[in-house]
């Protein structure tokens, strides 16, 4: 019986009239957002660990706390906030995945980002476990075993830390332009880590557009998996991922990477992922993500009512919605 | 009362022609939790929907449409908005006038295939611009309105063969758009024939207290329109040459946009919405009342937006 809730990733834009912009820059079109979210039947959201100060300044002004923020978003009619997202992407020489002599810093960022939620209904911390590949691929052009290992390290250290201090998981997302994209990379990452302290997050698209099937890292870590991002997208990867300074934005052939789920014309399987999600029982949250929407000109309400749409009418009865 | 969503927020070819923006439309529409939709009647290779032979072309029938809409979740089609007085290529005509008797049997007959269409699919309002506009009717006597009077009741005896009602539709611009002339043609018209959309936001627009208006007629009303304003056209610029043009120059006030959705934390709530819907329901009002938003930058945005406040507040009273 699965027992699944749907939230939202956090990426609205709008057009305003200075230009497109975050909600977030003023609490009357943060409420607008919210709102939309809440009537679509959305229960969660997840944010940005460096959005939170933010929202919590929004609402509750010079001494605002991000359980204020969630206090207003429950207010409006969601559950709760549902993760939080940190990367380090590799411009900062001190903040190296790859490297052991950064692993004190990063932890320690990740433990403040734990005690500004806490309070708070977030319960995973999103994290993309590597940097952008080019950092730290060898001179062929490959990630190695030893820096591999260094990842896991890592990994185990934080995750341990998030879970024994915060109670909060760690939950990793591998973005198609990181160092763990591939999918011998992937289960080497997940050999290396401790099973206790550190989760899967599996988003559709990212997996997809390395040429990755979503649903083989999901059968394999089924029992580690901690929510998904629905997101499709329409092009695999031609060898874009190594571009510095950035895979997603500078791709030669490839404007916009992401679309929502239900738009029709992508590559993800999304039935297959549900089939398997009942396979294997998944509880838990799963949130709607379509990232750069704003790249074609698109309304977000526009995207993200198409998602929630196929989302009901689609995916949620493949779970057998009278046994939840 | 049941709840719907009217599609002229998609008021662009850009999104409303093509038929996997009005896919998208109506998904939102679905998702945001309204039951129905009222459309608006249209000419031509741009309004997809705007007519049933249009539909049949795109969808193969008007049924077929219906169908297709249900299966996306969006359940009745609950009105087609007509305005005699728009320039119609099919009946070759540069819109008419329902205060010139001569035209009131070609007006009557128009009607005919819209109200059949909404009789296969269940939809039960034909909304009727009353009157054109008052810059082109002025001045406008007690005689004009009383003919219009009288057209509605050709027109509403072609629509109840149909199991539709005819319904006065009164906007801001309107030449009916006083109390006085809503009075005078509630009086002269048939009550089994001819109902009254009342229309919050257009009243609210020329001071007529739209609540006053549901407690009045409360057993004509056939349909109720819901979107907010941003400001009441206290100068009577409706009554200039061209009115129509302070839509988009904003007139006097060079205002940006007049049309907002039924709540924002913008401000704007000049429209009393909650009274209106409490004032219907006091007075056993059953029917449909239909959320709008006209200028919206961001339809889809405002579709949702609104559903919030119907969802949270309005089904509540």
């Amino acid at each position: 019986m699965n027992k699944v809730k749907y939230s939202y990733m956090d990426h609205w834009e709008i057009q305003t009239p200075r230009g497109l912009m975050s909600p977030m820059v003023r609490k009357e079109s943060l409420e607008r957002f919210l709102k939309q979210l809440v009537v679509m039947g959305y229960e969660g959201l997840d944010t940005f660990a460096m959005k939170l100060p933010m929202y919590a300044r929004l609402i509750g002004g010079e001494k605002g706390t991000a359980v204020d923020f969630e206090h207003y978003i429950q207010d409006l009619g969601l559950e709760c906030m549902t993760s939080m997202f940190r990367d380090f992407i590799g411009y900062n020489p001190n903040e190296h995945v790859w490297e052991h002599r950064c692993h004190d810093r990063i932890l320690e960022k990740y433990r403040q980002d734990c005690e500004y939620a806490k309070g708070t209904g977030i319960k995973t911390f999103v994290v993309m476990p590597s940097s952008q590949y080019f950092w730290c691929m060898d001179e062929k052009g490959e990630i190695t075993d030893d820096v591999i290992h260094a990842h896991a390290d890592l990994w185990n250290r934080v995750g341990k830390m998030m879970m024994e201090d915060y109670g909060i998981y760690l939950s990793c997302h591998h973005e198609f332009w990181s160092g763990l994209r591939d999918l011998e990379v992937i289960k080497k990452f997940y050999a290396w880590t401790d099973p206790k302290y550190v989760y899967y997050f599996c988003d559709t698209a990212q997996h997809v557009i390395a040429g990755v099937d979503p649903v083989d890292v999901y059968d394999m870590l089924a029992d580690r998996t901690r929510c998904f991002h629905l997101k499709d997208t329409r092009n695999t990867d031609p060898g874009s991922y190594k571009i510095p300074p950035d895979a997603e934005c500078l791709a030669k052939d490839v404007n916009r990477w992401f679309y929502e789920a239900g738009s029709g014309k992508g590559l993800c399987d999304f039935p297959k992922l549900f089939e398997a999600m009942k396979r294997h029982n998944y509880c838990g949250w799963i949130s709607s993500e379509h990232d750069k929407a704003e790249m074609e000109g698109k309304s977000f309400s526009d995207c993200t009512g198409v998602s929630m749409w196929y989302v009901k009418n689609v995916l949620d009865p493949i779970l057998d919605k009278e046994e939840k | 009362m049941k709840f719907g969503y009217s599609l002229n927020s998609w008021a662009h070819y850009a999104n409303n022609a093509r038929q996997d923006s009005i896919e998208r439309n109506m998904k939102v529409i679905s998702v945001a939790g309204y039951e129905g939709i009222e459309m608006q009647i249209g000419t031509g290779r741009m309004s997809t929907l705007g007519r049933p032979t249009i539909i049949g072309q795109v969808y193969g029938s008007f049924v077929k449409f219906d169908e297709y809409i249900k299966s996306l979740g969006v359940k009745q089609i609950v009105a087609w908005d007509y305005n005699p007085g728009a320039y119609c290529d099919e009946e070759d005509t540069p819109g008419r006038d329902t205060t010139d008797p001569a035209q009131h049997d070609d007006i009557a007959a128009a009607v005919e295939q819209f109200a059949q269409a909404l009789q296969s699919v269940k939809g039960t309002v034909l909304p009727v611009r009353v009157m054109n506009s008052y810059w082109t009717m002025a001045p406008v006597t007690d005689e004009k309105i009383l003919s219009a009077a009288a057209c509605m009741n050709k027109i509403g005896a072609v629509t109840a063969k149909y199991g539709v009602k005819a319904a006065i539709d009164i906007d801001w611009f309107c030449a009916a758009n006083s109390e006085h002339a809503i009075d005078l043609l509630m009086a002269n018209t048939d009550p089994a024939l001819v109902g009254l959309v009342v229309d919050a936001a257009e009243l609210t627009m020329v001071e007529i207290d739209p609540v006053a208006i549901v407690n009045k007629y409360a057993d004509r009303i056939a349909l109720i329109r819901l979107e907010q304003i941003a400001q009441v056209d206290t100068r009577k610029e409706y009554a200039g040459f061209v009115a129509e043009d302070i839509l988009n120059t904003g007139g006097e006030t060079a205002i940006d946009r007049w049309y907002w959705e039924i709540d924002n934390p913008e401000g704007h709530n000049l429209v009393d919405v909650e009274g209106v819907v409490k004032a219907a329901k006091a007075n056993g009002y059953d029917g449909w009342v239909i959320t709008e938003c006209k200028q919206t930058i961001d339809p889809w945005e405002s579709c949702l937006f609104s559903a919030w406040y119907v969802n949270k507040v309005l089904k509540n009273i």
